[in-house]
Parts: structure tokens; C-alpha cells; sequence
């Protein structure tokens, strides 16, 4: 086996889609209400009970799919897939087989060396979820019982399947940050892969150099449910080694599932795959086919939003630098942020540095939000219209929308209760000045003598003396104005 | 075409019946018979004709997303053999038992 091997990666990624009711019943789709409080016959799995379909479900389904500009099949149909587990109450799950609601779409990523590169994403499906095991024991294999909520039977997924067109886990990472910005700019489902409402599974395999066969009939390890885009990363990072290291020692890489442990950093067999899935996928007779009309396929595509990469090319064209515009884009709320405050302030580039340097700081620092931060847009602009006016200089406001962090005040009650205000008043500054100059002629020679870094000490000792409240500026000049009218006779 | 006892063993572990070894021959058999009988329609010439996906020609209706009633945690668990906090307690589940999504 040669020692040069390529690695190949898809993604499975099942996104709960933020209806109100489940897919087939009109059960609460809501996450974390009290076990088993939001079911009914049809959920459960009973005898004789009939599935209708959502028609929100349908409409963010297709909203994801042309957002990621897959075609929308106008007829589609649902199927049965068999397994028995106690989290699946009728024993199938209703989901779609061979003609899935749509097909052939892609998600451009953006590698740090290198032009953007489309991902294909091979098809997109409705089905619905399975309940939550709670298992009695440390872990699934030694537990003694499982507890099983049906909460989330029924809630409506689609699952986004990737062609296998990643080459490394880096690029496995991109795809899922650029899928789920999509998605959160679509406002189609929470996205919390904590929480379980976004889940990903890999495929990895490592195609040797020379290799002509189908990617089919590589032995493929599927990575499942993990629960943060970085463990996806870590996982395949881990499993593209392991596998390495087998076909270096000649081993043959068995099919199979694995699981992935977050405090190790590794993957671990789960069960063998090859007998293991055997679905007996057959029509659902209970669901007559789905039939969307080209009008209305065309009036969800219409109602898009802006999505990621239209946001970036009008925050680049307003002069935000592309690093500080993919931070922005990445984070739908802080966007948000970003649209409100820069509304009412003009200066977009200040209100981005402001953000991304001390507003982020003080949000993560406090485990919060920009959606849920103690200051808000409004109160950032008040902030910097305060160093507009020139009522307190830069640094001070640091200071400032750390206690209005704190406090929940705003700009101008903090300001007054700290007795802050910029010294703009000429005549104030340039007696301080003297004062200073006063105290320190052998400076004075030196910044005569053309050492620039003198002046820096003689600005310092001013903002000393005014407590850091002097604008900055008039200090700057003052003593220029100063040291050349009373020092410099000589010349 | 004919299963064999292996066919017969494989599809009975997917459905979890649990055959004697008595029980093989006659549900082989019976097995077979059906599928002889249901062949009969690959002598259709089907060219051209679309697959049915239903056997009525309609399609899905679909519901307005309104939160209807539930039936209560304790309607709902009446039937749970061993019901636990409101939850339907199962045995131990075994690693490689069938499972997917």
C-alpha cells in the first residue's frame, strides 16, 4: 500500500428546522419541556393513527434548499427506514429515500491559501427525529436501562448530505461554519449543536495515490454525532491518522462506526457497519407524494435574505476590511448588531473597530451575547458620539463601556457620576502646560535637540496631571505652541 | 428465484422473530412460494411507465403549524410497561443492535 493517500471527507448534517409543531403532529416541536409531555398517538407510534404533513416544515426545508442552491424536485415522496431501537416508537422513521425534496446544490468555502472552493452538496431531505435515550450508567455500555423521552419523535430535520469533496478536516471545518452562518441568516432552526437541534456526522476515508476505483468501495469510518464544529474537526483530524497509520502497517481499514470522545480527542468503534445497516426503505404508504408548484418554489426563493455572501461583498464595498467583514458575517447576531449601530452612526469603520475589539472583549468575557449584551447598539452609538463631540477622549471611553457593561447605565449618566469630562478648554490645558514645561527644561533641550520621544513624556506627564481627562490632541499641540513661543528665542 | 436458509435467518434477525430450527423449512418454503407468485409482474413490459409512488393519485395535504393539545404525560405513558419520572423505562440496550438514522 503506497505511503501517499488523499484524504476524502463528506458530511451528514441533520438540522432541526424551527416549526412550532412536530412534522406529522400538532405537538409542541419545543426543546427541553418535561418528558413526554408533548406526544400524542401519532407521535407515539400507535395503531391506526394517520401522519399530516407541516406545511412550515416543507417551506424551511425548501427554504434551506435553495439557499444553498440545491433544485427543488416539484414531486417528491416519503419512505419508511426500518430499524428497531427504543428511541423510534413505530419501529421506522418517515424520511426520503430515492427522490429526496432536493438535489444538486453547493456551499462555497474559503480557504486561508487559495481561491474559494465549491462544496457540493449531493441532496437534501425532510424526515423526522427519533425520541432521547436516557441512559441509566456511566455510559451505553455498561448502562442497566434506558429512560426513553418521545418529546422529540416527530420534530422536523433535514438532512444536508455533502458530496465527499473535502480534502482535510480544516476544509470539513469551514463547510460547517459557512453552512450553519446559512442557515442562521435563514432563521430556519436554533443551530445548537450542544443542544442537539444541529448534528453532524463524517465520512472519512484516505484514498491511496494511483487509487482508480470508485469512492464507493473505499472502506469508509463514519464519525457520528458530534457535537461541536470543533470536534468535527478534531475527530477527523484524529481519524485520518489512525487510518494512516494502519495502511502503513499494511492493516486493512474495516467499515464501521465510531464515536468520538471529547476528553481524549479520540474516535472509538461503535458497531461494524457492514451487516449492521440493512433499512428495507419502502414507500410510506400513509403519505401521498409531496407536489410544490414552480410559483411557489419561486415565491420562497424570492423571500431569501441576504445571505453570507452577499453581506460580504457590501460590507467589503463600505470599507470594512475582509478579515474584520468575516467576522461580522460569521455571526449573524453580531451583524445585526453591526446594521443597528451603524445606522444611527455614520463612521462604519469605527463602529466596527469599537465591536470587534472591546465590545467582543467585554461580551465574551462576560458570557454573553451580542443579541443579549448589556449594551446594546444604541448604547455604543451614544458611546462614540460622546468621543465625537469631544466630550471624552477615546481612552476614557474604554473605561466608560466597561462600567456601562457593568452598571447598565448608559454613556452619558456613567460620564457624569465619575465626574469625567474631557478638558477641551484651551486656556485650562495651556496653564498646565506651562506648569509642566516649568518643571522639565532639560526635555525641553532634548525635544529641541530633535528627540521626538521627548514630547511623548512631556504628553504623559500633561494627561498625568489632568487625569487622563485633557483631549489628547490640544496637549499634543499646545506644547509645540508652547515650547516654540517661550524655549526657542534662540533661534 | 429461490432464498436459501441464510435469506430466511437474515430477514428474520432484521424483524426479530426468532425461528426454531423446525420453523425454517416451512417458512423457506411459504416464502418462496409468495415471491413466485408476486413475480409474475416482471413479465410486464413497464417501459417508459413512471413507478407508482401511491396507490391513490393525490398528493400530500399539507396542516397550518398550529400547537394542538397532547395527550398528558400520563395518558401517554398508560401503556409503558415500566414507566420512571414520567419515562418509559427498557432493558439495557445491546452495542450492535440495529440502530440508524
Amino acid at each position: 500500500m503506497s505511503r501517499d493517500y488523499e484524504v476524502i471527507v463528506g458530511l451528514e448534517v441533520h438540522v432541526e428546522l424551527k416549526t412550532a409543531t412536530k412534522l406529522f403532529c400538532g405537538c409542541e416541536a419545543a426543546f427541553g419541556a418535561d418528558p413526554n409531555s408533548h406526544t400524542c398517538p401519532v407521535c407515539l407510534g400507535m395503531p391506526g393513527v394517520l401522519p399530516v404533513l407541516n406545511r412550515e416544515a416543507i417551506h424551511l426545508a425548501v427554504r434551506s434548499a435553495l439557499a444553498l442552491n440545491c433544485e427543488v424536485r416539484p414531486f417528491s415522496k416519503f419512505d419508511r427506514k426500518q430499524y428497531f431501537y427504543p428511541d423510534l416508537p413505530k419501529a421506522y422513521q418517515i424520511s426520503q429515500f430515492d427522490e429526496p425534496l432536493a438535489e444538486y446544490g453547493w456551499v462555497t468555502i474559503r480557504p486561508a491559501s487559495g481561491e474559494g472552493r465549491r462544496i457540493g452538496i449531493r441532496r437534501i431531505h425532510v424526515e423526522e427525529d427519533a425520541g432521547k435515550l436516557n441512559h441509566l450508567g456511566q455510559r451505553l455500555g455498561d448502562a442497566t436501562g434506558s429512560l426513553v423521552d418521545l418529546n422529540r419523535a416527530g420534530v422536523p430535520l433535514i438532512e444536508i448530505v455533502s458530496e465527499p469533496d473535502l480534502r482535510s478536516a480544516e476544509e470539513a471545518r469551514l463547510y460547517l461554519t459557512e453552512l450553519r452562518a446559512i442557515l442562521s441568516y435563514l432563521d430556519v432552526s436554533d443551530l445548537r449543536m450542544e443542544e442537539g437541534s444541529m448534528r453532524c456526522d463524517a465520512n472519512v476515508s484516505l484514498r491511496p495515490v494511483g487509487y482508480e476505483g470508485a469512492l464507493e468501495d473505499l472502506s469508509r469510518v463514519e464519525i457520528k454525532n458530534v457535537n461541536s464544529i470543533r470536534n468535527v474537526q478534531r475527530g477527523i483530524e484524529y481519524e485520518v491518522e489512525r487510518q494512516a497509520e494502519m495502511l502503513l502497517r499494511g492493516e486493512r481499514i474495516v467499515k464501521e462506526t465510531r464515536g468520538f470522545d471529547d476528553a481524549t480527542g479520540r474516535t472509538y468503534s461503535q458497531r461494524s457497519k457492514e451487516e449492521a445497516n440493512d433499512y428495507r426503505y419502502f414507500p410510506e404508504p400513509d403519505l401521498p407524494p409531496l407536489v410544490l408548484s414552480a410559483e411557489w418554489i419561486e415565491s420562497v426563493r424570492q423571500a431569501l435574505p441576504a445571505l453570507p455572501d452577499a453581506i460580504r461583498e457590501a460590507l467589503v464595498s463600505r470599507g470594512i476590511p475582509p478579515k474584520d467583514a468575516e467576522v461580522l458575517v460569521l455571526d449573524r447576531e453580531a451583524y445585526q448588531y453591526w446594521l443597528q449601530a451603524t445606522e444611527r452612526f455614520e463612521d462604519d469603520r469605527l463602529v466596527t473597530n469599537w465591536m470587534l475589539s472591546d465590545v467582543a472583549r467585554l461580551i465574551n468575557a462576560r458570557g454573553e451575547s451580542y443579541a443579549k449584551a448589556a449594551v446594546g447598539p444604541d448604547g455604543l452609538v451614544e458611546l462614540l458620539e460622546l468621543i465625537g463631540s469631544g466630550k471624552i477622549s477615546g481612552r476614557m471611553a474604554k473605561e466608560v463601556l466597561e462600567a456601562m457593561f457593568e452598571t447598565g447605565k448608559r454613556a452619558e449618566e456613567v460620564v457624569k457620576e465619575k465626574g469625567m469630562s474631557q478638558i477641551t478648554d484651551e486656556g485650562a490645558i495651556r496653564s498646565i502646560v506651562e506648569e509642566v514645561l516649568k518643571q522639565h527644561p532639560a526635555v525641553i533641550q532634548d525635544y529641541l535637540s530633535g528627540k521626538e520621544k521627548a514630547l511623548a513624556f512631556l504628553v504623559g506627564q500633561v494627561m498625568k496631571q489632568t487625569r487622563g481627562q485633557a483631549k489628547p490632541d490640544l496637549v499634543n499641540q499646545l506644547l509645540k505652541d508652547v515650547i516654540h513661543h517661550d524655549y526657542n528665542t534662540a533661534q | 428465484m429461490d432464498l436459501s436458509d441464510a435469506d430466511i435467518l437474515h430477514v428474520a434477525r432484521l424483524a426479530r422473530l426468532h425461528l426454531t430450527p423446525d420453523e425454517l423449512g416451512p417458512v423457506r418454503a411459504d416464502l418462496n412460494r409468495v415471491l413466485a407468485y408476486v413475480s409474475q409482474l416482471q413479465k410486464l413490459d413497464l417501459e417508459g411507465v413512471r413507478p407508482t409512488m401511491h396507490v391513490v393519485e393525490t398528493h400530500a395535504p399539507l396542516r397550518e403549524d398550529r400547537p394542538e393539545p397532547s395527550l398528558g404525560i400520563a395518558e401517554a405513558t398508560k401503556n409503558g410497561p415500566v414507566v420512571e419520572n414520567g419515562m418509559f423505562l427498557v432493558p439495557r440496550i445491546m452495542e450492535g443492535g440495529a440502530s440508524g438514522e
